[in-house]
Formats: structure tokens, C-alpha cells, sequence
């Protein structure tokens, strides 16, 4: 049970922040090419990065929050 | 120029609403304590990380916009550790629920994702055409 709880950690929390990783690197980038490409729209394309990135990283929190209860009970 | 500013007013406000709405609901229903506890400190620790995102995007787009060459990151290591001292402060100084702490951590994003929908049917429906001229 230990060691499978490790496994799970381990698993759960490194898929987690895989995708969001790859995600955030997406949006970030793209909002900086467009900033860059058109200063004057920078309010709306930050607010869109904003709500992108909170969205992309609710599943990490979910994920380091559920490798922890895995640590815990391995 | 001050869009994010005032989508993070919002979140803020609606967050501070949902907080005062569990001390009400703690007031009404103390059976359920643990709950009520375990989103308020869910939903604090996710304002922190909302107003701590605002503000790093904030500083990458202030750098974008100048075409500067500073290496900068979105802080989310921090925001992790916020959620996780939020959790740990929730299960082990207090006796809070655990599950009810991790869905207090997602209102602010909560809270984002419909502001955000609302202001963009606002926007759509006050320019019902984009810059093109094209529906």
C-alpha cells in the first residue's frame, strides 16, 4: 500500500502539471505574441490570459492536493 | 487598458460575498461547521492566488508591451503552496473538512470563468460586429 500510494502521488500530481504546463505555456505565449503584435489591445488579451490561466491551473491544485492525501496515507 | 483590474474587482467582490455567505450559513447551521470553515478558508486562500495571478499577468504583459527580454514566470509554485497551506491550516490546526477546502479553493476561478462569460455576451451584444465590420 505504501509504495503504490507513492506510485499514485507521483502519477497523479506529474500528469497534473504535464497538461497544465503545456497549457499555460499556450496561453501565455500566444498572449504575448499578440500584446507584442498589438500593444493597444493589451487589457482584453490580459484579461483573457487571466481567465485561461485560472482555469488551466485548477487541475494541478486538485492533483498536488491529492497527491498529499496519498502521501499521507501511504 | 484596465480591463483585468476591474474583471479582479469582481472576483473579489463576488468572492468576499460567497465568504460572507458561509458565516451566515455557519451562523444558521452549526451543525455543519466543519464545512462552512473549510470553504471560507478555501475560498480566502483562492482570492490570494486570484489577486496573485492578476498580478504577475499584469507585470508579463507590461513587459510584452515594451518587447522587453526579462525572463518572467506565472508563479504558479506559489500558488500551490498557498492552496496546500490553506489545506494543511484547514485539517490539521482546525478540524475543518478536507473535501470542502479544496472546493473553496476553485471559487475564485469559479467566480472568473462566469464573470467572464457575462462581460463577453455584454461586449458581444453592445458591438454585435468585430473590428472587421463582420458579424
Amino acid at each position: 500500500m505504501g509504495a503504490l500510494a507513492l506510485v499514485a502521488a507521483a502519477i497523479v500530481f506529474g500528469l497534473g502539471a504535464l497538461g497544465a504546463g503545456i497549457g499555460n505555456g499556450l496561453i501565455v505565449g500566444r498572449t504575448v505574441e499578440g500584446i507584442s503584435r498589438q500593444p493597444e489591445l493589451r487589457g482584453t488579451l490580459q484579461t483573457t490570459m487571466f481567465i485561461g490561466v485560472a482555469l488551466v491551473e485548477a487541475l494541478p491544485v486538485i492533483t498536488l492536493v491529492l497527491a498529499f492525501i496519498f502521501l499521507g496515507k501511504s | 487598458m484596465d480591463d483585468l483590474s476591474a474583471h479582479l474587482k469582481a472576483v473579489t467582490r463576488v468572492t468576499f460575498l460567497f465568504m460572507s455567505l458561509c458565516c451566515i450559513a455557519w451562523a444558521l447551521l452549526p451543525d455543519y461547521e466543519s464545512w462552512w470553515g473549510g470553504l471560507m478558508i478555501g475560498g480566502a486562500a483562492s482570492l490570494v492566488n486570484a489577486r496573485l495571478l492578476g498580478w504577475k499577468v499584469t507585470k508579463i504583459g507590461a513587459n510584452a508591451a515594451v518587447q522587453g527580454t526579462k525572463r518572467m514566470n506565472i508563479g504558479f509554485f506559489t500558488r500551490a503552496c498557498i492552496a496546500l497551506l490553506a489545506v494543511v491550516i484547514a485539517t490539521q490546526t482546525y478540524t475543518f473538512q478536507l473535501s470542502a477546502t479544496v472546493a473553496g479553493l476553485f471559487v475564485a476561478q469559479l467566480a472568473t470563468l462566469i464573470l467572464g462569460f457575462l462581460s463577453r455576451r455584454k461586449l458581444m451584444a453592445s458591438n454585435p460586429t468585430d473590428e472587421r465590420g463582420e458579424k
